[in-house]
Parts: C-alpha cells; structure tokens; sequence
C-alpha cells in the first residue's frame, strides 16, 4: 500500500508546479486587470529605401537642392 | 558626384500611440501602419519633402522590424501591476512573449521613437534607424 503521504506530496508537488507554470509561462489569470509596461531602446540598424520606393524629389527642396 | 538632395543628422521623430484598446493587442501594432493610428509632430524647420520621406522611412522601419522590435521588448523584460496591487518586473519567457502579444487589451498607449541618420540622394535613402519604443497595456 502506498503510504498516504506519498500521494500528499505528490499532489503538493503539482500544485508547486502549477504555481511556477503560471508564474514563468503565464495564465489568463494573473493578467486580468494587470497593467503592463515595456520598454527597450532598439540599436541603429542599416537601412536602405531606393529612389522608386521614396516619394518623388521636388523640382526645389531646400539649400540641398542643387539638381534643380 | 551628386551631392544628396536631403540629409537626416539623427534626427528623431516621436509618434504617440493613445486611446488604443478596446480588443488591440500588442501583436496589433505589428500589423497596423502606425501613422494611422499615432500622432507625430515635425520640426518646424523640415520641408514637406523632407517630411515625406521621413514618413515613409518610418513605415519601412516599422514593416521590417515592428515584430522583432515588440517580441524583443517584451522578452528583455516588463513591469507588471496587477490586479491586486502587487508588482514587480520579469523577463517574459517565449510563451509569455506570445501571450502578451495576442491577449487584447482593455487600453494601451505608448510612443515609438525612430531616429534616422542618412542621406536620401539619386538612389535613395541610405544610412541607418533606430527606434525605442514604450508601451503600456492594460488587459
């Protein structure tokens, strides 16, 4: 016969591991009503628009306009 | 060698997410032309050209970085507040990441800063951007 406290544990152990699922892995639960903020500073990264993708230039635009 | 035509000096635009929710998700933004839904305010000084294609370099950085921009935000880590006054900070697992992402919210709001250093020429825009971004839902 299993002792009792066996199954005791073992119901205590999944309970543990519920807790730490919905801790790690979240739930609909602990969010309802949560408020929640990120924020994060994302690097340069290189970028690259051609001409045909950019809107058409001006005949005038500015003190770099030396096409016009 | 034809000098360019237009020239951004890190410059930083500031677009400002509000009154946002009702259903949207974080995952939404992903989707959404920002400009549609934020407001943004330009120097003064900048032409309507210059403008232009600022917009449009804020739409290419959004459409080719939004997703990883969102997910890698909420990864690196999120306050928290809940319902029952407790909170704290964590660092969001994959699942978590995900959830947040497709759970709508009842209200979020934030601003989406994109800072461009370049030169737009005969060729196109070349040169770099960067964004921060910081949002805030309520679920």
């Amino acid at each position: 016969m299993e002792p009792r406290y066996d199954a005791t544990q073992q119901h205590e152990a999944q309970h543990h591991e519920a807790q730490q699922h919905e801790a790690q892995h979240g739930s609909d639960d602990w969010l309802a009503g949560a408020t929640v903020e990120i924020g994060q500073e994302h690097p340069a990264e290189q970028l690259v628009v051609s001409a045909d993708q950019l809107p058409a230039m001006p005949e005038h635009d500015g003190e770099h306009d030396q096409l016009a | 060698m034809t000098p360019p035509r237009l020239t951004f000096n890190d410059e930083e635009l500031t677009l400002t997410l509000t009154g946002m929710g009702g259903g949207w998700s974080f995952g939404h933004l992903r989707e959404i032309r920002l400009l549609d839904h934020a407001q943004v305010h330009f120097p003064s000084s900048w032409s309507q050209f210059q403008m232009d294609v600022a917009l449009h370099l804020i739409d290419t950085t959004w459409r080719l970085r939004g997703d990883l921009i969102l997910r890698s935000s909420i990864e690196s880590g999120l306050s928290y507040s809940l319902a029952d006054g407790t909170s704290g900070t964590l660092a969001a697992n994959a699942e978590l990441v995900e959830h947040i992402l497709q759970r709508p919210t009842v209200s979020l709001d934030g601003y989406v800063n994109f800072r461009f250093d370049g030169e737009v020429g005969e060729h196109g825009f070349t040169g770099t951007s960067a964004v921060m971004l910081g949002l805030r839902g309520r679920f």
